[in-house]
């Protein structure tokens, strides 16, 4: 994914984006729908000049690239958001406090830290910090 | 203004004030000074924990974080060159300063020059927003709706490097502060079947999302290497003989960065740039600049933090956002139930007037918190990313849950995130996407009422000469940025912008 040639295929996206919310407004009655319209109408034709400026203008398929930090950047960001998809997925299934003290643990093993026991010392010491911020101080409720 | 400015300066003198100063500030120049992580990050994170506070204490911690997280830019800049694009002019004399041992002294200049400049800021703030406020106030539905255009306007100012970009993503902004029920008729747009969506997207998990996780996930990105930390040794603050020699620069950086923040078009990495220039031009020994002038960082320092306050006239006095940041405190208003815009100072002017003092504070406290920061905490630099990376994705998960406790917001919060690292990935601003999220609804509900008052004619705008040129000028907002970063990269070798 280093140099995916992509800023056009960003344009295609928006502009089927732009299609589908047109066509939804379209259902909708004069006066809620007309702002909507007209936005979405508006987004479809300067995504289509973006597609024709990256195609037609720039010579074929040049654009700007993904800018990866480095070897390795793309696949650590994958797993850190899959790994955060699983743990915000998990929250409404295991208690709170688990999951996020599970989550804080792997993911510092993951990223590197070391020793074991500096993790279970953090790990259970962050949970405590947010818990205590945002149950007892601002009474979010968490069950 | 003198009556408010009065009840400002007592409510501010109140300890839950001071402490959210205090905290905010010390808040913002640890995450300044965390490489990799900026005062907007910062901003969208301190948002969820200002639910629970009231209007006051609330806006002055977000202005604590805002101004302390520009002086804690300068402490990873100077220490260990690893600066954020407004900070790049910074590392140049900063840096080289720390390699001739003078580490402190450069730290020291570094903030007593924010404190000048948040000042300055300060002092615009707040004799400069309540007239602007006071003629927005007599504008009726075209000139708001107009208004809303001029702000649209500025998208060509957050959109990166294409104004296209920059407008795709706006109109993005638009459609989605649609989702939920019409105001006017009740009818409900974009739902899709989520019950969650009634009332449209939850405004602070979209802000994390759009603001925080980009940012988040950049950090995962980069790999920072092992960085030697110099030793500070000696004294930190200027002394008076430099105090007196470096007053110039401050004051000529000062009005550089006031004028840039109010221009709804330019921010801080635009002031920072110009104002190494005209010190280094100024000077009768040019040559000391990138060899470790004390100039060469007093002068972006002053220019970056005397922008922060500029660039909130509008946002306070029109409701109308001029960058990330402000975008941030427009929600923070939201959040605690008041109309960003003329009406606040009407309304709601004790908080107005306290928030403006509160600057002045804020400014205040840079001096002696960075100056503690950087003295005890330079090792926030070396702060291992395994911890920090963890501990703020599940702070960013936790404040989108706050508000409404439904993990639908948590999975906006990520979702939204995820579409706007992608497009910043391209080069579209996601900056634009917010702004247009806030003025959109604002453009729609005023244009109706423009067209009832006008009976569907258009020609009704030719009547009202603001409004025309209000619009006009937002024509004019979308080239004006590209012209101005044509002028930078040709004048400036390594400007970047703020894109």
């Amino acid at each position: 994914m280093a140099r995916a040639r992509a800023d056009w295929a960003v344009a295609l996206v928006m502009l089927a984006a732009s299609a589908f919310l047109f066509q939804e407004a379209l259902a909708m009655p004069d006066g809620p729908g007309t702002f909507p319209r007209a936005v979405a109408l508006l987004m479809g034709v300067l995504s289509l000049g973006l597609l024709v400026r990256n195609v037609a203008l720039e010579g074929g398929l040049r654009g700007i690239y993904w800018h990866s930090a480095g070897p390795g950047a793309t696949a650590t960001v994958l797993w850190v958001v899959g790994f955060t998809m699983v743990y915000v997925g998990s929250i409404g299934r295991v208690s709170y406090v688990l999951s996020t003290g599970l989550y804080f643990a792997v993911m510092m093993w993951l990223l590197g830290l070391r020793p074991r026991w500096l993790i279970l010392l953090i790990a259970p010491s962050s949970v405590l910090l947010l818990w205590v911020v945002f149950v007892r101080m601002l009474n979010v409720s968490l069950s | 203004m003198w009556e408010g400015i009065a009840l400002g300066l007592t409510r501010v003198l109140e300890f839950q004030n001071l402490l959210a100063i205090v905290l905010g500030t010390a808040a913002g120049v640890v995450v300044g000074a965390l490489p990799g992580l900026t005062p907007t990050m910062g901003l969208a994170l301190l948002l969820p924990l200002t639910f629970g506070m009231p209007p006051v204490p609330a806006l002055l911690a977000l202005s604590g974080m805002l101004a302390g997280g520009v002086y804690g830019g300068a402490i990873s800049a100077i220490l260990v060159r690893i600066p954020d694009p407004a900070n790049v002019p910074t590392t140049l004399d900063g840096y080289a300063m720390t390699q001739r041992g003078q580490a402190a002294k450069a730290l020291g200049i570094a903030a007593a020059a924010s404190t000048v400049g948040g000042l300055a800021s300060a002092f615009v703030l707040l004799f400069f927003t309540p007239p602007l406020a006071a003629m927005a106030l007599r504008f009726g539905p075209p000139e708001i709706f107009a208004l809303a255009v001029f702000g649209l306007g500025i998208v060509s100012s957050l959109a990166g490097r294409s104004v296209l970009k920059g407008l795709v993503v706006a109109c993005l902004g638009l459609l989605v502060g649609t989702v939920g029920m019409d105001p006017v008729s009740a009818y409900t747009r974009f739902t899709f079947g989520f019950f969650e969506l009634q009332a449209g997207f939850e405004f602070v998990p979209l802000l994390i999302g759009t603001f925080a996780v980009p940012e988040i996930l950049r950090y995962a990105e980069e790999a920072v290497g092992p960085v030697k930390l110099p030793e500070l040794v000696g004294r930190m603050l200027p002394t008076l003989a430099e105090w007196r020699r470096l007053a110039v620069t401050m004051i000529r950086s000062g009005v550089i960065g006031l004028i840039i923040g109010i221009a709804p078009a330019a921010g801080p990495v635009i002031a920072s740039y110009i104002s190494y220039d005209v010190e280094k031009r100024s000077s009768k020994t040019p040559e000391r600049f990138g060899q470790g002038a004390p100039e060469g960082i007093a002068g972006p320092q002053t220019a970056i933090n005397a922008c922060v306050g500029g660039d909130l006239v509008l946002t306070f006095a029109l409701g109308i956002p001029g960058s990330a940041g402000a975008a941030l405190f427009i929600g923070a208003l939201y959040l605690q139930g008041l109309q960003p815009g003329p009406l606040l100072f009407q309304r709601n002017a004790d908080i107005v007037y306290t928030t403006f003092i509160g600057f002045f504070f804020v400014s205040l406290a840079i001096l002696p918190l960075g100056l503690i920061a950087s003295r005890l905490g330079a090792w926030l630099v070396l702060a291992p990313k395994a911890v920090l990376l963890p501990f703020i994705f599940a702070f960013a998960v936790i404040g989108s849950y706050a508000g409404g406790s439904s993990l639908f917001d948590v999975w906006v919060m990520l979702i939204a995130g995820l579409i706007a690292y992608v497009l910043q990935k391209f080069d579209f601003g996601p900056a634009a996407f917010v702004l247009a999220l806030i003025l959109g609804p604002l453009a729609e509900a005023n244009w109706n009422r423009t067209m009832l008052m006008a009976h569907g004619d258009l020609a009704f705008f030719i009547q009202r000469p603001i409004a025309i040129v209000l619009i006009m000028l937002a024509a004019l907002m979308l080239v004006a940025p590209a012209l101005v970063d044509r002028f930078m990269r040709r004048r400036y070798a390594g400007y970047e912008g703020d894109a």
